[in-house]
Parts: C-alpha cells; structure tokens; sequence
C-alpha cells in the first residue's frame, strides 16, 4: 500500500521546531507527509490534542521536543 | 474526599452502545481532584467515545459539561436544557453524584463512568490512600489521630492484637499495623493513658443505610409542617 | 506518553500511530529521521479508520491549509 499518510507533528518550539528548521536549511530530504503544530513547550501538549488530532483523521502524531 | 477511578472504557462504552446523542457530566470537585471525573478526564472520554464509535462507522454526539459538585442540587438544576438534548448521560461523579443527577433527571438512561472506591487523601498527585471508613463514630481522639477501624486491616477497636509484626499486619505484610502506629504516636506525646481506655463495642447499628444528618436548624425551620 | 497510547488502544486504535522523540535543537537528521520512520509505520499501518467513507464525521478539521495541493 503506497499512500501520503497525514502525520501530525506536535513539536517544541526550541528542540524539534528547530531541527525541523534546521533540516529545511540545510535542504534534507524528508516525507512530506508531516504538519507541524508549533508548541512553546512540549510539555504544553495534552492528550486532548493528541486524540483530537486522531478524531480529526491524522494517520499518525509524532511529538518531537 | 472521595477516591474514585475510571471504568475501562469497555464498559462503558458498551453501556451507552445504544446511544446516539451522549451527555458527559464531570464533577468538578472530589473526582476532579483525584483524576477520574474532572473537566479533563470528561474531555478525554469523549474523545475516546467519539473515536471508537468512528472506527465502528458511526457518528454519535458527545455533549461535555462539568459542574461544580453533582452532590448539590443547585448545580444540577441548570443542567436540564442539556439534559433534554441527550439521549443518556454518562455521569464522571461519584456514586452520590450518579444517583443524585438520576434521581432529578429520572427519565433519561443513566451510567456511571467511574468506579467510587473510598473516603481518602491525596498523599501526592496520584496516590490515593484511605483513611475514612464513614461509620458514624470517630475514635480518633483517642487514638492520635490514626483511625483503628480503616487504617488497621482488621478493624480493630482495642489493638494492637497478636498478630503484628515489626509494624506490619499479619492479615498482609505490605500493610502497616494501625495499632503500632498509634503507640508510637501516642507515646510521643505523652498520651500512652489512653491505650488503658477499653473502648466499647462499635455502634454499628447507626450504620444502617441509607443514613441521614438532620441538622437542628433544618429541623427547627421544617418540623412545624410536620 | 503509554497513557495516551493505552487510550488509543482502549479505543481501537493502534498505538503505534502515537510515538514521542527527543530531538535537539541541532538534531536535523534525526527530525528526519523521526518524519520518516513515522511516515513509514503509517504507511504500514494504513490510513486513519475514522477517515474513510461514511464514518467520516463531518465536523472534522481539514489537515490541508487553504490553497495546499492535495
């Protein structure tokens, strides 16, 4: 099975957001299957997000902080 | 407080199996506190309803509301328009809060979401532990303040009894001895007097359920109608 | 983080779809290769059962920003 999976990536805004900056500058090559939700901390995040993001049809979350 | 915990979600899924249009009601006051009925947790199970009742190719409504306290009339009341748009309510209290929102809204389907499982403290964010059996008689002035009838496995009244063991129970050796506790309590502060009182057999008759507390002033204001 | 995905499987849902990385700020590579490792379970696991057909509930949030190809 080939297909675009939505992953919805909750990341911190000073380590993963960064890296994710990071990667664009220095033009890596990634799925572009990812949409970033920006946090201030990743310890803002709650489960509510997380489930909410799964009611709304993401095929997968990734929380990077 | 009252120490509540969640359902599995199995059950309680399958109880409202039949429902389309769900009413969640948190309480916001003891089972908020010790994480099993609270604003959140009444969130999170309406997420999780709603996403397994997708995986099943359906589509039911989850109405979310959390009051102050399901054990006071006065914050059940205004809940009757959100009532009346709901085929079931699914109540986060505890058992008092359950069959109090029941009682007031009798014509609708009601199911516990969680399981109440004791009067206790919060000894960190988390832990919950007994302390409170509610038997209509408190000893603890006697005893330093450790309850003889829920803190020892036992019950007893009159301990320490044979079977403690380097401050642990016989019944099981992970529980504290109640009675070595309140020795040494009342030791500390010179009390060790008290353990000469032969305390007399517990009043378990005023135990009867359902219990009442008429307090005088009530009394006072109704009892001429009577 | 097994709370949430211990929810997920109350639901029915695989918990795999849920997964945490520590990523550092200069960590590009592994970013990268979190994306990827995520875009393959995702792969392997199919698509989100609530997306499809009927069950697709109607309030749902459109993932694809306005004017996004997809």
């Amino acid at each position: 099975m080939s297909y675009l999976p939505k992953i919805l990536a909750f990341v911190c805004t000073y380590c993963a957001y960064t890296a994710a900056d990071m990667a664009g500058s220095a033009r890596m090559q990634y799925p572009e299957s990812v949409r970033i939700v920006q946090y201030l901390c990743t310890g803002r995040i709650d489960l509510l997000h997380i489930l909410k993001a799964f009611e709304a049809g993401a095929d997968a979350v990734l929380v990077g902080g | 407080m009252i120490i509540a915990q969640r359902k599995p979600f199995k059950e309680i899924s399958e109880a409202v199996a039949p429902y389309d249009k769900i009413l969640i009601v948190g309480c916001g006051t003891c089972v908020a506190v010790c994480l099993a009925g609270g604003e959140k947790e009444v969130g999170l199970l309406a997420s999780q309803l709603k996403l397994a009742a997708g995986l099943k190719g359906r589509r039911i409504e989850v109405g979310e509301i959390t009051v102050e306290r399901q054990c006071d009339r006065e914050f059940l009341e205004p809940l009757c328009d959100f009532v009346a748009d709901h085929d079931a309510i699914l109540s986060m209290a505890c058992g008092a809060g359950v069959q109090f929102l029941a009682q007031l809204y009798y014509f609708k389907p009601i199911f516990p979401a969680v399981d109440t499982t004791f009067i206790g403290v919060n000894e960190a964010v988390g832990l919950f532990t007994e302390r409170c059996r509610a038997c209509h008689h408190c000893y603890l002035g006697l005893t330093g303040g450790i309850c003889p009838l829920t803190m020892c496995p036992k019950g007893l009244l009159n301990g320490p009894c044979g079977g403690t063991l380097n401050g642990k129970c016989e019944v099981d050796p992970e529980k504290d001895c109640a009675w070595s506790e309140i020795y040494r309590r009342l030791e500390q502060q010179g009390r060790l007097d008290n353990l000469k009182k032969i305390v007399p057999l517990h009043p378990h008759a005023r135990s009867t359920t359902p219990g009442q507390v008429i307090h005088p002033a009530y009394q006072r204001r109704y009892s001429a109608y009577e | 983080m097994e709370y949430a995905q211990y929810l997920l499987e109350e639901v029915g849902l695989e918990p795999e779809r849920l997964e945490m990385y520590e990523i550092g700020a200069s960590d590009a590579p592994k970013w990268v290769a979190a994306v990827q490792e995520m875009t393959e379970r995702a792969q392997a696991l199919g698509p989100n059962p609530l997306k499809q057909g009927a069950s697709h509930p109607a309030d749902v949030l459109d993932f694809n920003q306005p004017g996004e190809e997809k």
